[in-house]
């Protein structure tokens, strides 16, 4: 009976996100890497969503491409919303970037279209935190409180080895 | 005004109180102060329509060459016709509307879930605006269907560049801040497919001038389409309701396109998402059922049989009831913090005398500096689940609830150490420490204006106090609100209540307060834990903690702050039949899930200490007599009982600086 009241899964609405545990995040992801964000582009296209292009430069890749399709060390993330300072399109739940931001991001290469997205938007998304010489830190929706960036990777990492 | 701004408010960077403004709408009902709201111009009537009044202008694709491409048709699943019988009076002309035109009634479907949609955000009181559907309803089913999907080279009239479309556009009527009458118009649509991935259902991009927060347009995208079919996991598939046939093979997972839609229109008008409790999932402790499903929450719930979903899985093709409540169509049901976020966002000439507001500071370490990004929330004390009010307290400290009916709230404040979306400006803005200890400006009025049951114990009611996230196996995913405080404050239609809150993240130099609670049965120890626990008092059971009866209570306060201790705990909300006097007075008495019984030294009530809790750490035990009655649970068929301690300092012969345990949940069966 606990078990049944206790279950819990994973979607978001922006916005409607699915809530999903740290094991289905990191076999969804077609790469997960730690990287800094280079540069972001407002884009307000004439049709579809505005959205900002992230330049990666990328420090780890924490789940390398499976397919071998992404490599490098620099990568491109489409996140919805933009702003260009005098307008603004948000949207629930997607993370901003700023130059400089040392982030772990959870990655989906869209089928069809083959640019990156962001799993889960902000769920997906996870920030490194460097203070001094105190350990580098890292929050987000499934980092444990106080853990370091590398105690979080080599979590993710062992899920992948054991989701792929 | 989504999550993306309301990091702004939890930044680090804003402890100096830098005027980095907030969204309204970050929290759904948080307003005023500092705030840039975002939300539609308020201004007169326009093109022949109110302000605020949204009018539908559908466009439909009957169009044979093009079947099925329209977001509320289902590719493979039966079509009905036995949708629910509250049909709204649009609907009426609506269907008059498709039988003229002779249009598949399968799309009609999906037009009722937008009327309906759109009519519980009408329905809300206190607001100027409205969805107007009746008047200015045109079905047009001239509108030519772009060639086929995934292409998505379609176009929408009145958006540039766009001429047809398949979806609905709501026409915004409204004066912008220019003067001039806009027409933006807001599409919903399930076409553009390119910034979804596994795990987002729907988005609503929100376009502002960016200095004022005036709502230019904003546009409803859902995950869905042909695709979805496929079964490519980022296809998502929508349903009508309870009409939809749960054989249908084609996939086991549904949403429930009503909630989705009333949801993403909430964005429409401004709204952000809402944090309270049991939005984020949790409701395990709100005595087992979650009754707080504010529709702005961010998440779709989970498909767990006795947990269902609100979008996902069996509660969008069987209407769940748990309880006496049905929580399948929850989105559906704009709670007390959707409309009083409507409302204060726009809010009418009688709003401001209608409606009261809570308002005040957050502080920390010794009222020095200022603490924003604080999770505050309110419920009435009489409906502490259903009416339960949220907010984050902004740059300078300061937060502000506003729409709140008259009546009691207990307030609590919680750090939110879940923070996926930092701002831009906090490169990482972690949250409060999950342990920093919260309490009171004031006296604590609840520990000195105690109600009385029959019984002539002192109680007040009890919620969960936790934002605990939990898995499956029991496991907890994320943890926040080890400790907070509670207040009790009033409030009065058109006035503004003050409730200041402090925040010590220093306790005692090195160690913050940690306080746990362990229960378990007599003569034995159970876990300490800063985390909610179960305990079990089934044998057999993965949580057994030894047979029902005496329970003992371990309460220790690892920072050695506390002069007193309260023990107060709740029943689940369970249908029993009570036939023996004691259970006779609870139910009497009032709705025994909604009893806690508080004692302290100076309060002996229902549950007695046996031991006292000194300002070192200490254990206490404590008999409940009604935990322990054997004629009470006799009758009982399964009991979920919510424990919480309370500790606190005492200064001055009064207590405050309240700290509370983890929550711990007692099962037993028979």
């Amino acid at each position: 009976m606990l078990a049944g009241i206790l279950l819990l899964s994973g979607t978001a609405f922006g916005t409607v996100i699915r809530r999903a545990s740290l094991t289905e995040y990191v076999a969804q992801s077609t790469v997960i890497v730690h990287a800094v964000v280079l540069k972001t582009t407002p884009v307000f296209p004439e049709r579809g969503m505005p959205h900002t292009i992230v330049e990666l430069a990328v420090l780890d890749w924490v789940k390398s491409d499976p397919e071998g399709r992404l490599s490098g060390t620099t990568l491109q993330v489409l996140v919805p919303g933009a702003s260009d300072g005098i307008t603004t399109s948000t949207v629930a739940e997607s993370p901003a970037f700023a130059e400089a931001d040392e982030v772990v991001l959870f990655l989906y290469r869209h089928p069809e279209r083959g640019h990156l997205l962001i799993n889960g938007l902000s769920q997906g998304t996870y920030r490194v935190f460097r203070q001094g010489t105190a350990p580098v830190l890292i929050t987000g929706l499934h980092a444990e409180k106080d853990e370091s960036i590398e105690a979080f990777k080599s979590r993710v990492r062992k899920l992948a080895t054991e989701t792929r | 005004m989504n999550l993306l701004t309301s990091r702004v408010a939890i930044a680090f960077l804003s402890f100096a109180a830098v005027g980095m403004p907030a969204r309204a709408g970050d929290e759904v009902s948080c307003h005023g102060m500092d705030q840039v709201p975002e939300r539609w111009p308020s201004s007169t009537a326009c093109s022949g329509h109110n302000l605020h009044d949204f009018h539908f202008e559908v466009s439909v694709l009957d169009d044979d060459s093009c079947p099925g491409h329209t977001f509320w048709i289902f590719p493979g699943l039966p079509v009905h016709t036995d949708c629910e019988s509250a049909i709204p009076t649009t609907l009426v002309d609506l269907n008059a509307a498709v039988q003229t035109l002779a249009l598949d009634p399968e799309w009609v479907l999906g037009l009722q879930s937008i009327i309906r949609a759109a009519e519980h955000w009408n329905d809300v009181a206190g607001c100027d605006f409205a969805f107007n559907l009746v008047p200015t309803l045109r079905l047009s089913a001239s509108h030519v269907c772009c060639q086929f999907f995934p292409s998505m080279i379609c176009s929408c009239a009145g958006e540039p560049g766009l001429s047809t479309c398949p979806g609905l556009h709501l026409h915004d009527d409204y004066v912008a801040s220019t003067g001039s009458c806009s027409g933006a118009v807001t599409t919903i649509t399930a076409l553009d497919n390119t910034m979804f991935e596994a795990f987002v259902l729907a988005m609503t991009p929100v376009e502002t001038i960016t200095a004022t927060g005036e709502i230019i347009d904003a546009d409803i995208v859902l995950s869905g389409g042909p695709w979805m079919e496929t079964n490519d996991h980022y296809g998502k598939t929508f349903c009508n309701g309870p009409a939809l046939d749960p054989l249908n093979p084609k996939s086991e997972t549904f949403y429930d396109i009503e909630g989705a839609l009333t949801h993403e229109l909430g964005h429409v008008l401004g709204l952000g998402h809402d944090l309270s409790d049991s939005s984020h999932g949790n409701g395990l402790f709100d005595i087992g059922v979650p009754s707080h499903f504010p529709t702005m929450f961010p998440y779709a719930q989970s498909t767990g049989f006795e947990f269902p979903a609100v979008f996902q899985g069996k509660a969008c093709t069987e209407n769940v009831d748990i309880y006496g409540e049905q929580i399948g169509y929850a989105a559906r049901t704009l709670e007390w913090t959707d409309k009083a976020a409507a409302a204060a966002t726009y809010p009418d000439a009688g709003f401001g005398t209608s409606y009261g507001s809570i308002a005040g500071t957050v502080t920390r370490d010794g009222s020095a500096l200022v603490a924003p990004g604080v999770h505050i929330v309110a419920s009435a004390s009489n409906d502490y689940d259903g009416a339960r009010f949220t907010c984050l307290s902004l740059s300078g400290g300061a937060y502000r609830l506003d729409g709140l009916p008259a009546g009691s709230y207990y307030m609590y404040a919680e750090p939110v150490n879940w923070i996926s979306d930092p701002s831009p400006g906090c490169p990482l803005c972690p949250s409060w420490p999950a342990d920093a200890y919260f309490s009171f400006g004031s006296l604590p009025s609840w520990f000195s204006a105690l109600q009385q049951d029959c019984l002539g114990n002192p109680f007040v009611v009890p919620k969960s106090f936790t934002i605990d996230y939990w898995n499956g196996a029991g496991e907890m995913l994320n943890e926040a609100g080890r400790a907070c405080a509670v207040q009790l404050v009033s409030v009065t239609a058109g006035s503004t209540t003050a409730c200041d809150f402090r925040l010590d993240t220093n306790m005692d130099s090195t160690t913050s307060m940690t306080a746990r609670l362990s229960v378990s049965a007599d003569g034995l120890s159970g876990t300490l834990s800063t985390r909610g626990l179960i305990a079990s008092l089934d044998p057999g059971d993965a949580n057994f903690v030894g047979a029902a009866g005496k329970l003992h209570f371990q309460v220790e306060d690892q920072a050695r702050k506390g002069a007193g201790v309260a023990i107060f705990s709740s029943w689940g909300r369970v249908p029993f039949p009570i036939t023996d006097a004691l259970g006779a007075q609870l139910i009497t008495c009032f709705n025994p899930s909604k009893a806690l019984y508080l004692t302290g030294a100076s309060t002996p009530a229902g549950i007695s200490f046996i031991g006292t809790l000194g300002p070192m750490s200490g254990l206490l035990d404590v008999t409940d007599p009604y935990m322990a009655n054997g004629a009470y649970r006799n009758h009982v068929r399964y009991k979920n009982a919510f424990v919480q301690a309370a500790i606190f300092d005492v200064v001055g012969g009064v207590p405050m600086n309240i700290v509370l345990t983890n929550p711990v949940n007692v099962w037993f069966t028979h």
